[in-house]
């Protein structure tokens, strides 16, 4: 099932007099399940292509599409309901709430939209399960490590069941051992059936998912699926490195 | 817990992790509210119970004085024992006191101290003790038996300033060169009257030949329509004596000293009420600088899904928890400070008591509450017309 689409979306940035195209006539569909992948050279316009894909942004010209439905052009309101509840966002700085605890941190977008407070108990403890930091859930942010506070950031992504996660280079802050378990955390919640859209510059990452889009001043000049084969041997890249 | 709780706990703990910056906001709040609150409390507390007193001392006292233009040399106007005669008789008035207000050395043992004498008329003594509550507040000894008694009443400051140890009746004290002997001390009034040496006017005319009145003191009848009554004696004063002398009626004293304190309350008001917008400015600037501070969390809240209201509510609770903390000790350090005021205060006033505006202390509270988070969210309000990708990057 189609969950996101950016058709023909364009997005222009204008300094003063200057101009800036950032995305020409992307289109991007991503399917119930998938792990797409951007990958580009910097300035390739990735993060502007997820920003509009995960409503922070709205495009130029043309349409992003959640289920079917025209997104680009609702009031900020609306805008920030459906994130909140249809994204999970993964940044590459973590952005963790520095005077919030692990807890409170994940609990944060379930509670953004008030619900049930025995429901947010059992939702983040199932959160903080699956990334394996529910030992650490009443430290604040400065108490843990880079690759703690990703998980954790994780934990926040996945804790209101979102239709897509979204991360952008969220291995660019980390040394290799600490991305790989990161990429691994990814893979295993794909392997539990959520759509992933992943930024990243690095090749051999960008070959660890089901679907690689290839983007270039602005444009994707390349889709390929990827075979389990593809994976394994990324994983294994990836695992050398250390 | 819903939204709100959440707020309300991230805002605390952002206080308490800005333990500097939330002092300091606390400080300078606190500090102008203290300031404000204290000046309402005070004169709050000094209108009521100067308005007591004057009801106590001189509810039925209607004083004719020849006006408040003094010539050089002191007031041209005097009133004469013809026009204390007829005042006398007119409709309402009980008794007519003459008074006559000088200045004279007054010594005992080999010191000597300048002191105002008051040499009052004592048509019937007992009336003019009891119109000035010599019947009951004198501290020691009587007060004059007839007319032309050659004693003489000190007034409680005026016993201590003459004689710095406790008085005794029966004491000599010399009004300018002529002895007297101390026949009453008069307990303590809290007006500038405490000061005084009374003197029967009949010794005044024989001794000092004093010949007519500064002021005439009417004690009138319960009841009596002030308005009709100060007409007539106007009337009767510029017959008698060619000029309107001023009549000024319980109402009028009263209503003197109440426009010199709002006066002066006023004013002071304004002062603690411009450190208090200066501190609210202080603290939007703050909050300005809060905001900025926190763009990328700012924007991390905002990917979350926060709505701007939520983000304006969240500031706004964290600048309202900081001036309740600040209202609420201001509140009560005032309120201890002046409580523990109260005796200096009693001293120039024996009838203060603390009274506590609590209405409009807590009018003010809100008022300054609202402004407050009102100007503490308009930074984050301009803050958040930014798109979100561009808070994120900071
Ligand atoms: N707010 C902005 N204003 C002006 N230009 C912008 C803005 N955001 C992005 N750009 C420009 O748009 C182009 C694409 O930027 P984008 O951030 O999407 O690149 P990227 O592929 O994510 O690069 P990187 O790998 O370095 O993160 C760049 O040329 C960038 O300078
Ligand atoms: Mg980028």
């Amino acid at each position: 099932m189609l969950i996101v689409e950016a058709d023909h979306v364009w997005k222009e940035y204008s300094l003063g007099e200057e101009r800036v195209i950032a995305l020409r006539d992307v289109t991007l569909r991503v399917e119930e399940g998938e792990f797409v992948t951007i990958v580009g050279r910097s300035g390739s316009g990735k993060s502007t292509l997820l920003h509009l894909i995960g409503l922070l942004d709205t495009p130029t010209r043309g349409q992003i599409r959640i289920r079917g439905r025209d997104v680009s052009r609702l009031p900020d309101s609306l805008l920030s309901a459906y994130r909140g509840r249809m994204i999970g966002f993964v940044f590459q700085t973590f952005n963790l709430l520095p005077t919030l605890t692990a807890w409170e941190n994940v609990a944060l977008p379930l509670r953004i939209v008030n619900v049930p407070e025995r429901d947010v108990h059992f939702r983040v403890r199932d959160a903080l399960e699956r990334v394996n930091m529910l030992h650490r859930a009443w430290h604040t942010p400065h108490r843990l490590s880079g690759g703690e506070r990703q998980r954790i950031a994780i934990a926040r992504a996945i804790v209101h069941d979102p239709l897509l996660i979204v991360a952008d280079e969220p291995t660019g802050n980390l040394d290799s051992e600490n991305g790989l378990a990161i990429v691994r955390l990814f893979l295993t919640l794909h392997e539990e059936g959520r759509t992933i859209l992943l930024v990243t510059h690095d090749p051999d990452l960008s070959r660890v998912g089901t679907r690689r889009v290839v983007l270039k001043d602005g444009r994707i000049i390349r889709e390929e699926k990827l075979s389990e084969r593809d994976r394994r041997e990324a994983l294994r890249v990836l695992a050398g490195r250390e | 817990m819903g939204v709100l709780g959440m707020l309300v706990r991230m805002a605390w703990r952002r206080l308490r992790a800005d333990v500097t910056r939330t002092a300091f906001t606390l400080l300078g709040i606190g500090l102008s509210i203290f300031l404000l609150s204290s000046i309402l409390i005070i004169s709050t507390s000094f209108t009521a119970s100067l308005r007591e007193l004057l009801e106590e001392f001189g509810g039925n006292h209607v004083y004719v004085t020849p006006g408040l233009n003094p010539m050089p040399g002191g007031n041209a106007h005097v009133f004469h024992d013809e026009t204390l005669r007829a005042l006398r008789g007119v409709n309402g008035v009980r008794e007519a006191i003459g008074i006559r207000l000088a200045a004279y050395q007054v010594g005992v043992g080999g010191e000597t101290r300048i002191l105002p004498v008051m040499f009052i008329t004592l048509g019937n003594p007992s009336v003019v003790a009891d119109a000035y509550k010599f019947t009951s507040m004198l501290r020691e000894g009587r007060f004059f038996q007839s007319a032309d008694e050659p004693g003489v009443i000190l007034g409680a400051d005026a016993a201590d300033k003459v004689f710095s140890r406790p008085v005794h009746v029966r004491e000599i004290l010399r009004v300018d060169g002529k002895a007297y002997r101390v026949i009453g001390v008069y307990g303590k009034l809290g007006t500038p009257d405490d000061r005084n040496v009374y003197l029967p006017y009949a010794v005044g005319q024989k001794d000092f030949g004093i010949r007519a009145y500064d002021m005439i003191d009417l004690i009138v009848q319960e009841g009596v329509d002030t308005a009709s009554l100060e007409e007539r004696v106007e009337r009767l004063v510029k017959r008698l004596e060619g000029f309107t002398p001023l009549v000024l009626t319980p109402e009028a004293v009263q209503e003197e000293v109440s426009d010199t304190l709002g006066l002066a309350t006023a004013f002071l008001s304004m002062l603690a009420l411009v450190s208090l917008i200066i501190s609210l400015i202080s603290l939007a600037n703050t909050y300005l600088a809060i905001v900025e501070q926190r763009r990328r969390e700012i924007g991390t809240l905002r990917a979350l899904g926060m709505q701007r209201w939520q983000l304006a509510l969240l500031i706004m609770i964290e600048a309202g928890m900081v001036t309740l903390l600040a209202l609420l000790a201001a509140y009560v350090l005032s309120i201890l400070v002046l409580t523990l005021l109260t005796p200096v205060f009693r001293q120039a006033l024996p009838t203060y008591q603390l009274i506590i505006p609590s209405h409009q202390l807590v009018g003010i509270g809100v008022i300054v509450l609202l402004a407050a988070m009102l100007l503490a969210a308009l930074p984050s309000m301009i803050l958040q017309r930014e798109e979100i990708i561009s808070l994120l990057r900071s």
